[in-house]
């Protein structure tokens, strides 16, 4: 069969059979591929006989293309010769009334795969342990300090249900009544914070790791601030936040970013302590970059800096220039990697007068894009609702997002009107549902500034019933399709934007 | 898991012999000769059981890291004379491959045989006759001739 010769010089192993069943030719690929020879090939009678013990479905893949003139088939696994391999078939029946069937051998690239997989896998479980190891470290840095907080309103408490007793033991309890009111009050009040405590650190210990929500950017650096206090008694160390413009709401899981700013602050305390500056302090600095898109959070210090050869460095994990036993090296490669995962960046800004981190972080528009929608927006890009609920309450966006993660539409926040009106020009949404009462703009004008450019994307009010009256004079000039009362429901959430989409 | 490469070698003179035992895949590792600043390398491929394509890709890699020296290669399995003959690159200009096993057929003892050939027993792309080593029949050559010795080309 000299008319296949050409089949020589492909890579790929190419048989070409006779439809009934014979062994046209066969190129030298084929010979390696199934390790054999031309002599024990041309003793070969039938192409069944000899691939179908080896190769699973041959036979019906092979009536297949017969009966359809082509066929692919799928990846087909066997164990041939002590090996295993995987192969996906093609035949074509072709005018001459012979078939050529091409093997495609992925046999490396299955296995490859398989490999990386499992070892993406065992990476994935070593990172979350020692995500795990560092926060276990920062938790018992938080102990010592919690004790502490936990003290000041036990103390409290425990003198008022004093005061309470003397109270009780007065001949009138009339007129003790304000008195121990106001002292039950003190204790309830305390308990409730020595509740606040604990919940914080249980928080800490056990929150879903990848879940995100909204939150006040300058809360958790507070907070964070607090958890590092331990490691501030005893210094002269002062630590200043300086918010430029509002404090930006973030899209985050806020107990990793709170262990990044302790990560943080305690290196920097970490190096004031060692340079022994005169007035030690700590900066963090909170700005909204111009176009609203990004956070930037600047941590810097006036400590020792970080030397030239250590720059590349720090991030790495298990790098760390304090002395055995105070440092696991993990700190700053575990915050690297916490920023990274919410698709921002860490970065060392300057080392030679003291160390400035700084963080930038998307604001909320672009993380709400990317934080599981993105997915979402690029495979249902034609058939999914997209729903922009703008709200300046954390807890209203956060109570929305977990509303509508469930359902069929899908979720974009926006905590001012400002930064909605940036997300409707960069992603087109099928319905907004803006709170009427916003700093800034107010939702009213956030409307109208929709309508102003020719954005007739249907409106959903969300507000208390005060603001009723209100909505029914301006429905039909801003053309709204209806009003939601808080408090609400999922259900009535969702049958809302239901009712109107359609 | 896979058979995973070993590699021991000898220095005599100029020369390093490197013996290679096991699997050439993705995880081959030739550190170990990467920094024997020899100008003559013999690799004897006897013990390798299996190559795949990225074990080829590791070899062309370890090879430009010695680029200067002479190579040769001997006791090439079939395995990798397929191989060779895939995939250009393998052999690079200057090097020789001076013995392969080849596929022979007795078809007295119905048994087939792996031989080892010497490149300069091999003319116009024509195998040597040899002979049963246990019926002293002559054997027949098991392969595509031109297609088997189609690596003696390269390298010149």
């Amino acid at each position: 069969m000299e008319s296949f010769e050409y089949l020589d010089d492909l890579f790929e192993p190419v048989l070409v059979a006779e439809l009934d069943e014979s062994i046209a030719y066969f190129n030298t690929s084929f010979l390696t591929l199934f390790k054999t020879t031309p002599r024990l090939m041309n003793k070969q009678t039938s192409i069944l006989e000899y691939l179908a013990p080896i190769i699973p479905d041959f036979k019906d893949f092979f009536n297949n293309v017969i009966k359809h003139g082509q066929a692919v088939s799928p990846e087909t696994n066997f164990f041939f010769e002590g090996q295993m391999y995987t192969l996906i078939i093609k035949g074509v029946k072709k005018e001459l009334d012979c078939i050529i069937l091409l093997f495609k051998d992925v046999t490396v690239e299955k296995q490859l795969n398989d490999k990386y997989r499992a070892q993406l896998e065992e990476l994935k479980n070593t990172y979350s342990q020692v995500l795990q190891s560092d926060k276990l470290k920062v938790i018992g840095e938080m102990t010592a300090n919690v004790s502490h907080e936990i003290n000041n309103p036990l103390t409290v408490a425990v003198g008022n249900a004093e005061l309470i007793s003397f109270c009780l033991e007065a001949p009138d309890l009339n007129k003790q009544k304000e008195n121990i009111e106001k002292y039950n009050n003190n204790v309830t009040h305390s308990l409730e914070r020595i509740n606040k405590i604990i919940s914080n650190m249980k928080d800490f210990l056990h929150k879903s790791e990848d879940k995100k929500e909204y939150c006040n950017a300058n809360e958790i650096i507070e907070k964070s601030i607090t958890f590092a206090a331990p490691a501030l008694k005893d210094t002269d160390i002062k630590i200043d936040v300086k918010v430029n413009g509002p404090s930006p709401i973030l899209l985050v899981n806020e107990i990793k970013i709170e262990q990044v700013f302790v990560n943080l602050i305690n290196n920097a305390v970490d190096s004031l302590k060692e340079a022994g500056t005169a007035t030690p302090k700590i900066h963090i600095e909170l700005t909204t970059e111009k176009n609203g898109n990004f956070i930037r959070i600047d941590v810097s210090d006036n400590g020792a800096g970080i030397s030239k050869e250590n720059r590349d460095k720090i991030f790495n994990a298990f790098f760390t220039t304090k002395d055995i036993g105070k440092g696991t090296g993990l700190g700053l490669s575990i915050s690297h990697q916490i920023i990274q995962s919410h698709q921002g960046k860490l970065d060392l800004i300057d080392s030679d007068k003291g160390a400035h981190f700084r963080i930038t972080l998307p604001a909320i528009g672009i993380a709400g894009l990317v934080n599981g929608n993105w997915e979402k927006l690029i495979n249902e890009s034609e058939t999914m609702t997209r729903v922009l609920v703008v709200d300046n309450e954390i807890n209203i966006l956060n109570l929305c997002m977990n509303f509508l993660s469930g359902s069929d539409f899908s979720f974009l926040g926006a905590a001012s009107a400002e930064e909605a009106l940036r997300e409707v020009e960069r992603t087109p949404v099928h319905m907004i549902i803006t709170d009427l009462k916003m700093p800034g703009i107010d939702g009213e004008n956030f409307v109208r500034e929709l309508r102003k450019r020719n954005i007739e994307v249907p409106v959903l009010f969300m507000t208390s019933k005060d603001f009723v009256e209100k909505y029914k004079t301006m429905k039909d000039e801003l053309d709204l399709k209806g009003i939601i009362l808080k408090p609400f429901t999922k259900d009535e959430l969702i049958s809302a934007i239901g009712a109107i989409i359609k | 898991m896979s058979e995973k490469l070993s590699i021991t070698n000898r220095i005599t003179g100029d020369e390093a012999h490197v013996s290679l035992v096991g699997v050439i895949d993705e995880d081959a590792n030739f550190d170990k000769i990467k920094s024997l600043k020899m100008n003559q390398f013999i690799f004897d491929f006897n013990n390798v059981s299996m190559i795949n394509s990225c074990g080829i890709r590791e070899w062309i890699k370890y090879l430009q890291e010695i680029e200067n020296a002479k190579i040769s290669y001997i006791n090439c399995p079939q395995i990798i004379i397929e191989q060779v003959n895939m995939v250009h690159g393998f052999i690079r200009k200057g090097t020789t491959v001076e013995s392969f096993y080849a596929p022979y057929f007795c078809t007295n003892c119905d048994t087939g045989k792996k031989i080892l050939l010497k490149n300069s027993e091999v003319i116009n792309s024509k195998p040597p006759t040899k002979l049963c080593a246990t019926c002293s029949s002559e054997l027949e050559f098991d392969a595509i001739e031109k297609q088997y010795f189609s690596f003696l080309n390269q390298g010149k």
